[in-house]
């Protein structure tokens, strides 16, 4: 049984751990992230899409473009390299593009879902066919990324050959979707036009109070165990620097996005238009593979899971990973699983 | 020399372990005696307990400690104040005397009364007028801090000002505050500026409406706190039963942090929650829309940009561009891209012809002058 001066002893033993911490803390300096070789290819306001340089001789002959979402940065999906499902995928032969979307400023408040959906996203696509001949490409959208991806898919159905989505909202309106409840009061309009564009700071607020004493309080007393081990602090603080390296959301995207996704789940009731144009699933009949994590706490399972009941393809294929949000991309078992599973799925695909 | 100064800084961590162990040891003596026999009272605990002993040890070492691992230290012991905070009420509800129980179940007895007694007081401190963030915050700290920081950000006024007034005397009886403003708000404006005084009248009705909502919200949080407490009981009542015990600090720690996620869950979803949670954030938007609106008025007489001006000029801007894009889209929609590219193409063909050595030009010329001779004849 505890004992008051063993507790004394455990606080005496962590405030010794953390200070010395500061050791380790300086030696590892500046936080470094993406692992993976890659080259600006087009640029656009404030995106950029890179084109990650292949591992492998002959690369696949057919492209995948991966669309982050707007929240957070993508270098998750590249943040070390024994954590990079980036790197997986070009170590299993796939020829890879990225789109990062930058931090918006004011200036950018005005840009809308049609901005980013029918302009961004197909001018991307329709570089990388010019650049490959092709009439059609891969999509592999990560979160927000994988809404937007399937937007597009429904949109410009020729344009893409398979589609991937990884841990991807459908359905809005599953009963286990916390963020979603909270969203059904919001004043929206008001906060937008409040604020212009939403800060970063904001939504960390919503994500971190999904489960606040993990990840405000046991996270930062677990990582006083790693305050000796240059490498475990390293990867923690990479993890750190990537939760908190949140960009402000363009205003009237933001706007539409909580509207009719959150609030009015649009996509799933077939009401969704998008720059004049109906987005409808049943147009979405390339073959689609869905990853989704059981233990999901942003997307719960049963919003991804939904997709199966709304696409028109015929050729339908869903993965489940066990681990949340973030283990998808950078748990060790998600290093394994998740690149082999999206490349054998697509190899079997590109023709 | 300041004594203190003399540390170099290479031996600066050394000798802050070395100044914490004797501090500790003071202490660890004083928890052995206490541990050895069950009393009614806690003993006093240390004026300056873990979490503020640890910025005193900081504030001491400041001139030898590099700036950057000062603020460092400074930060991670914030970040670590909840487990602070919990080692130190396990350490007080241990020092009464549960270690003194032989029997297991006694054990798990006496630690479960501990942590409703210390739930109760915190909750008994709980009265919303006179401090919205009490009760909830004084166990947990978070989210409340996450939301101030926030609030602070979008707002012109510091998130804690509702805080500062207190303390610089402001009432903090029934009403309190909220009832002293809204005798002043009710006043009618006069003169020259009674529009301005009308737009700061508007602000601080907005501002006691957010003042509600922070007060609604903190109400539903510190149920957090109430069912967090009996999730524990019923962990420690099955603990107990299994005849299983916590033999860390840390043990404990991370059960009360799985009893607060699952109270949390539980609460965090519910109607009312939600609906005090938007309130909070719409309430917050409207004293910023507000602050904005004044803002603006006074930028305009200082003749300077406004933020209305440059959402006219970024909307117009934006809509320029969106025209390009579809004038740009409608050309390649036309083929005009593949007619450009084919037209180079036959230009660099043609050009190369024309470099090339007389017989190969003769022959791509030819059917020209057949042509021409055809015309001629």
């Amino acid at each position: 049984m505890l004992r008051p001066d063993q507790i004394m002893q455990e606080m005496f033993d962590f405030n010794r751990k953390i200070a010395t911490g500061i050791g380790t803390l300086s030696q590892i300096r500046e936080i470094d992230v993406g692992a993976s070789a890659k080259d600006p290819v087009y640029r656009e306001d404030k995106l950029v899409l890179y084109w990650f340089r292949p591992r492998v001789a002959e690369p696949a002959k057919v492209p995948v473009l991966i669309v982050y979402a707007l929240v957070n940065r993508p270098y998750m999906a590249d943040l070390q390299e024994d954590r990079s499902m980036i790197r997986g995928l070009l170590d299993q032969g796939l020829d890879v593009y990225l789109i990062d979307w930058g931090y918006p400023d004011g200036a950018d408040r005005y840009l809308e879902l049609d901005d980013y959906i029918n302009g961004y996203i197909r001018r991307c696509v329709d570089f990388i066919c010019r650049q490959h001949n092709l009439a059609s490409i891969n999509l592999l959208g990560i979160c927000q990324g994988g809404t937007f991806s399937l937007c597009f898919a429904a949109m410009h159905p020729e344009k893409v050959r398979n589609l991937v989505t990884m841990v991807t909202p459908v359905d809005f309106h599953t009963p286990d979707n916390v963020l979603s409840k909270w969203a059904q009061g919001l004043d929206v309009d008001l906060m937008v036009d409040t604020l212009g564009n939403v800060p970063g700071e904001l939504l960390n607020w919503s994500f971190l109070s999904l489960k606040p004493f993990r990840l405000t309080g046991q996270k930062y007393v677990d990582m006083a165990d790693m305050l000796e081990d240059p490498v475990k602090l390293k990867n923690f603080l990479r993890m750190e620097k990537w939760i908190f390296d949140s960009p402000d959301q363009a205003g009237e995207a933001y706007r539409q996005f909580i509207t009719w996704f959150y609030k009015e789940n649009r996509l799933v009731d077939g009401s969704l238009e998008i720059g004049e144009r109906k987005v409808d699933l049943n147009r979405v009949t390339m073959p689609v593979f869905n990853v989704y994590a059981t233990e999901d706490h942003l997307v719960p399972p049963g919003s991804s899971i939904a997709l199966e009941k709304h696409v028109g393809t015929k050729d339908y294929t869903t993965m489940a990973f066990k681990g949340g949000h973030i283990g998808i991309y950078v748990s060790g078992r998600a290093q394994k699983e998740i690149p082999r599973g999206v490349a054998d799925w697509l190899k079997a695909r590109i023709h | 020399m300041d004594e203190r100064q003399s540390f170099a800084e290479a031996d600066w961590t050394d000798t802050w372990v070395d100044m914490q162990r004797k501090y500790w040891d003071a202490w660890l003596d004083l928890s052995r005696q206490t541990s050895a026999t069950k009393s009614e009272t806690a003993p006093e605990f240390p004026a300056s307990p873990w979490s503020q002993g640890i910025d005193f040890w900081s504030k001491l070492m400041s001139p030898a400690m590099p700036s950057e691992s000062r603020s460092w230290m400074e930060k991670t012991l914030e970040l670590n104040q909840s487990y602070l905070q919990f080692g130190q009420t396990l350490w007080k509800i241990l020092s009464l005397g549960a270690t003194a129980e032989k029997d297991s179940q006694q054990w798990w007895d006496t630690v479960t009364q501990g942590f409703q007694k210390m739930q109760e007081q915190a909750t008994a401190g709980f009265t919303p007028s006179k401090d919205p963030w009490a009760g909830f915050a004084a166990l947990w700290g978070m989210p409340i801090d996450t939301w101030r920081r926030v609030s602070s950000a979008c707002s012109v006024m510091p998130g804690d000002m509702e805080k500062a007034l207190r303390e610089m005397g402001a009432p903090s009886g029934p009403g309190g505050l909220p009832s002293l403003v809204s005798g002043w708000l009710s006043t009618p404006t006069l003169g020259y500026t009674r529009e301005w005084q009308e737009e700061l009248q508007r602000w601080g009705q907005l501002w006691l409406e957010h003042n509600h909502s922070v007060k609604d919200y903190t109400a539903v949080l510190s149920r957090v706190v109430t069912r967090a407490a009996e999730l524990l009981r019923e962990k420690f009542s099955e603990q107990a039963k299994k005849g299983e015990s916590l033999d860390s600090l840390r043990a404990f720690y991370n059960v009360w942090v799985d009893c607060g996620e699952e109270a949390y869950a539980e609460i965090s979803s519910s109607d009312e929650f939600t609906r005090a949670q938007a309130k909070l954030t719409n309430t917050l938007m409207a004293v910023k829309r507000q602050e904005q609106k004044m803002v603006d008025e006074m930028l305009s007489g200082l003749n300077m940009p406004t933020r209305r001006e440059l959402d006219t000029s970024h909307r117009r801007t934006h809509q320029l561009q969106r025209q390009v894009w579809r004038l740009a889209q409608a050309l390649e929609d036309t083929g005009v891209r593949q007619l450009h590219e084919e037209v180079s193409a036959l230009r660099r063909e043609l050009e190369e012809l024309r470099l090339a050595p007389g017989p190969t030009r003769a022959a791509a010329t030819a059917p020209d002058r057949r042509r021409q001779a055809k015309s001629d004849s």
